[in-house]
């Protein structure tokens, strides 16, 4: 067989099968789809901003009424979480992939998109966790002193309970962080190089 | 653009060019759920990009453009980000053909699957390519679809066509 005879063939493809669509329906399942897509990632950010924002609020509340200035640190670090990603949020948006677009516009986007991402995730621990953490440590470490005033053996319960949940923090920010590089290592350096390689081969000639 | 037009033209396109669509589904898919998933993808991204068709393009290239970019760019281990669709949206049935050339035609559907698993097997920015010039499109258009000039289209097309004819050894012989 010939590329010719082939092409021939593969022409022919479409009188060998019928797509049965119902385009009504289809339309529907379209229009819902995204609209439920749209619905979760407005609810996934609001989540994400709002809770910050409730926390900034609270902890400010807590720091004026009881007077623990630490609270405010808290607050302050709840104020950059939402911040951070409001901010994030809006510069991606105008970099989100045009599917209309060329092959080659449309992966450079793909690809800027995918290392913006494995940057939040490798940076994680600057702008998500040590934030909060600093807050939480200080906090710990305040109220240590606080209720060590009564006498250390009086309040050596109360401090092992901080101490131990200080150090759970800590544990457990390590586990998120611990996570999110496996996330870069398994799937977002892969579907980088992926990316990559595509781009790479479409332009080779063209440089 | 009114929600009615949008419509209108998504449902125009879907009986013109779901099987345009489909070939590309099955050109980057092996697994029957794999391919609703993908022809989901790309659906979604046509209806959402008609308000941005200006008809400065042909519709075919428009098509092909957001086809190909979405299966380049789909990633599997993401495709649950989606929730399915609720209803099964592929229903693909071999047309009946008269007996005399049955044979022919189980033969064709043979060589057919052969050349799929060949393209499949090709680096992604090969087959699309190899994908466009099967049906049948020009360096004009291939090149508006990928976005490389026509000489490169040449270059490339020429280097997918020799990859592809190794992978279909005994099966394509004039290369």
């Amino acid at each position: 067989m010939t590329f010719n005879e082939l092409h021939k063939n593969w022409q022919s493809q479409p009188k060998k099968f019928t797509l049965t669509i119902d385009s009504d329906l289809l339309l529907k399942e379209v229009e819902r789809n995204r609209k439920d897509f749209v619905s979760s990632i407005f609810w996934r950010d609001f989540m994400e901003v709002g809770v910050s924002i409730i926390m900034f609020f609270f902890f400010i509340y807590i720091g004026l009424t009881e007077k623990i200035w630490p609270m405010f640190l808290l607050a302050l670090s709840c104020l950059w979480l939402a911040s951070f990603m409001i901010t994030d949020r809006l510069m991606q948006k105008t970099r989100e992939p045009k599917f209309a677009k060329i092959l080659t516009d449309c992966i450079q986007t793909s690809l800027y998109q995918v290392n913006h991402q494995i940057w939040l995730l490798k940076n994680v621990i600057w702008w998500y966790l040590l934030p909060p953490g600093v807050g939480i440590a200080v906090f710990m470490i305040y109220m240590v002193f606080e209720v060590s005033k009564v006498g250390v053996s009086r309040s050596i319960g109360w401090i092992s309970f901080l101490l131990g949940y200080l150090i759970f923090c800590f544990f457990l920010d390590w586990g998120i962080y611990l996570l999110n590089q496996r996330a870069v290592r398994k799937e977002l350096f892969p579907r980088k190089e992926e990316l990559e390689e595509i781009l790479k081969s479409l332009k080779s000639n063209d440089a | 653009m009114q929600i009615e037009t949008q419509r209108k033209i998504f449902k125009q396109w879907l009986n013109d060019y779901s099987k345009l669509i489909f070939k590309v589904v099955r050109a980057y898919t092996i697994s029957s759920q794999d391919q609703e998933d993908l022809f989901q993808e790309i659906l979604i991204h046509i209806y959402s990009a008609i308000p941005c068709f200006r008809g400065e393009a042909k519709e075919t290239t428009w098509i092909y453009r957001i086809s190909l970019n979405t299966a380049l760019t789909w990633n599997r281990n993401e495709k649950r980000k989606r929730k399915r669709f609720k209803t099964d949206i592929l229903d693909v049935q071999e047309v009946a053909t008269a007996k005399s050339d049955s044979d022919d035609s189980l033969q064709n559907e043979q060589i057919l699957n052969q050349v799929y698993d060949a393209i499949r097997q090709l680096p992604k920015s090969d087959s699309s390519i190899i994908l466009l010039y099967l049906d049948g499109l020009g360096y004009d258009e291939i090149s508006a679809i990928i976005g490389i000039s026509k000489t490169n289209v040449g270059v490339r097309l020429n280097r997918a066509k020799k990859k592809l004819a190794q992978l279909l050894k005994g099966l394509i012989d004039d290369f």
